[in-house]
């Protein structure tokens, strides 16, 4: 009753004052960056909850594979050492597979800076390295390419001028003409009377970065074998990783 | 934070005895405030645990555990609340690889997430491993310029929501980045892409005019800006060419701003855009404070960056 009377009252007092409640709308925003670092605590729950997920992971991940001797990274104009290791690991760990399943070579690797996820720093080198560098599930593929095709992929390094990671292919560009010179596959100059085996991963090959003259090869060949997993398989093969900048791709003085 | 929360309780109680006994006299000066706030996150690519410490770029942040604490004592504090995440949840660390997603979308349940929007690495198992992932997420998702009606995510995700705190209506709807050249057609299949200004424009049309909300967001996939192709559709461009959007929250570029970037819209308007890296190192908060003290046209709004 108490209630009632009160609630009367208060709409005896809108009904009289004759006053149109005005709607709300937004006066003032205030806004915050907040870091999520070490000096917050951890939620017990969540983290427990992590813990049978990350401690299968770990198992399977950080046994050492290798030693990195330096850093590997994207960092460069047009190369990286870390492109550089990654386009000689497909190729080499590729290359005699395909050699004996197809009785072919593979002409050269084509792969895209941007699928290369983290660098490979100085220490030691485990399967999480290779996650973390290849996160993705893409496969490796070999495109046979026109000669016509092959022209077309270096107009795209020119116009592009990234440090796209390429394997036993080596050209200069012109930085202000955005043209490519100088192009050698094998060290030898491109013949224009054949076509190149090209190998890539199938996410470049559908057309992933807009690398269209992948598109519609002569021929594909499918390898079945992940870029991830060349990767570990050839850091179990070695005992370091030392790659160097060699100039594959350059600027022309 | 306990004293603090006392006091303004204390204080609002002590003007709504002020203003009810006035009421009677100055007829229209009873006010309301209220404040929404708005946590949320981008990019987070299956980054469970804090990064390495040795990372190149953020050694030793992000992490799912601290950032549950974090989101619950700013719960306390203002139980009116939307946690949102712009996507690109999937892909970046083992964790995906071996769980294809399913820990990532039960600790974002867990966090009490309310909203997402789809990033083009969810599609990277797929829109099946999308799907298969669905019966993990309490929370929901929206994309206003995907259309997934010839695929198996039709009806999983709504162009947008409207959710309602505290009597004040917030609307928030989803952008996802051109997907052709991005993903591979086998990935996302059938998913149509739309463009984002022009949806934009139809969805804050439809969530100001009629769903009433107080607050239009954008969560937005569609990247910060591209200083090489400043045409492209960008958040930037889309601030620009947008009106009645109060706050678009980004993601795909992986930018960390230092603070959100305050941008006149095609009317003239405030538009406030964010984005915060990548991995979750940062999470953004925006506080929206709201009042029927009239007008703002006249004099806008007051954005503290």
């Amino acid at each position: 009753m108490k209630y009632f009377i009160h609630f009367s009252v208060v709409i005896f007092l809108i009904l009289s004052s004759s006053c149109k409640q005005q709607p709300i709308s937004v006066s003032k925003v205030t806004t915050a960056q907040k870091k999520i670092d070490s000096t917050l605590a951890e939620n017990k729950a969540i983290d427990s909850f992590i813990a049978p997920y990350r401690d299968h992971l770990n198992k399977t991940l950080d046994s050492v594979l290798c030693i990195a001797v330096k850093d590997h990274t994207k960092k460069g104009g047009l190369e990286s050492t870390l492109g550089n290791l990654i386009a000689d690991i497909s190729l080499l760990q590729t290359s005699s597979v395909f050699k004996k399943k197809y009785s072919k070579d593979i002409d050269f690797v084509l792969l895209n800076h941007g699928g290369l996820r983290a660098p490979i720093l100085e220490g030691p080198v485990t399967a999480r390295t290779a996650f973390e560098v290849m996160p993705f599930e893409n496969e490796l593929v070999v495109a046979e390419l026109s000669f016509e095709k092959v022209k077309e992929l270096t107009v795209y390094l020119a116009q592009k001028q990234r440090a796209h990671p390429i394997s036993n292919l080596q050209l200069t560009l012109d930085k202000t003409t955005k043209k490519a010179k100088n192009i050698k596959v094998d060290k030898k100059p491109l013949d224009q009377g054949r076509s190149y085996f090209v190998l890539t991963t199938d996410y470049l090959q559908q057309g992933g970065d807009s690398m269209n003259f992948f598109k519609d090869p002569i021929a594909l060949y499918k390898t079945d074998y992940k870029l991830r997993n060349a990767m570990i398989d050839y850091f179990k093969s070695v005992d370091t990783l030392n790659t160097a900048l060699d100039k594959r791709m350059y600027y022309a003085e | 934070m306990q004293n603090r929360r006392k006091f303004l309780q204390q204080m609002a109680s002590a003007t709504a005895f002020a203003s009810l006994g006035g009421f009677g006299l100055t007829s229209c000066t009873k006010s309301v405030t209220k404040r929404i706030t708005i946590l949320h996150t981008n990019d987070v690519h299956s980054q469970i645990d804090p990064l390495p410490g040795n990372h190149y770029k953020y050694p030793g942040l992000g992490g799912f555990a601290r950032r549950a604490s974090i989101i619950e004592s700013i719960r306390k504090e203002n139980p009116n609340t939307l946690l949102l995440d712009a996507g690109d949840i999937f892909q970046g660390t083992p964790y995906f690889n071996f769980y294809g997603g399913e820990i990532e979308f039960k600790l974002m349940s867990k966090l009490n997430y309310d909203l997402a929007t789809i990033g083009n690495h969810d599609f990277d198992n797929g829109i099946d491993g999308l799907l298969s992932q669905m019966p993990n997420a309490t929370f929901e998702f929206v994309s206003a310029n995907y259309d997934f009606k010839n695929t198996v995510l039709d009806s999983f995700v709504k162009p947008y929501k409207v959710l309602e705190k505290d009597g004040v209506k917030i609307g928030v709807f989803g952008l996802g980045i051109k997907l052709e050249g991005l993903v591979s057609k086998n990935l996302y299949k059938e998913t149509q892409y739309h463009d984002p200004v022009e949806i934009a424009q139809d969805m804050s049309r439809i969530l100001k005019e009629e769903e009433q909300c107080d607050i239009v967001i954008c969560l937005s996939h569609i990247g910060y800006d591209y200083r090489k192709n400043p045409d492209k559709v960008s958040d930037v461009n889309l601030a620009k060419r947008t009106k009645d959007i109060d706050l678009i929250i980004g993601g795909h570029t992986h930018t960390l701003l230092a603070k959100p970037v305050v941008f006149d819209n095609a009317v003239g308007e405030k538009v406030l855009v964010n984005q915060c890296g990548k991995s979750g190192v940062y999470m953004g908060q925006v506080d929206f404070y709201l009042d029927n003290n009239g007008d703002k046209t006249t004099k806008g709004k007051t954005i503290v960056v």
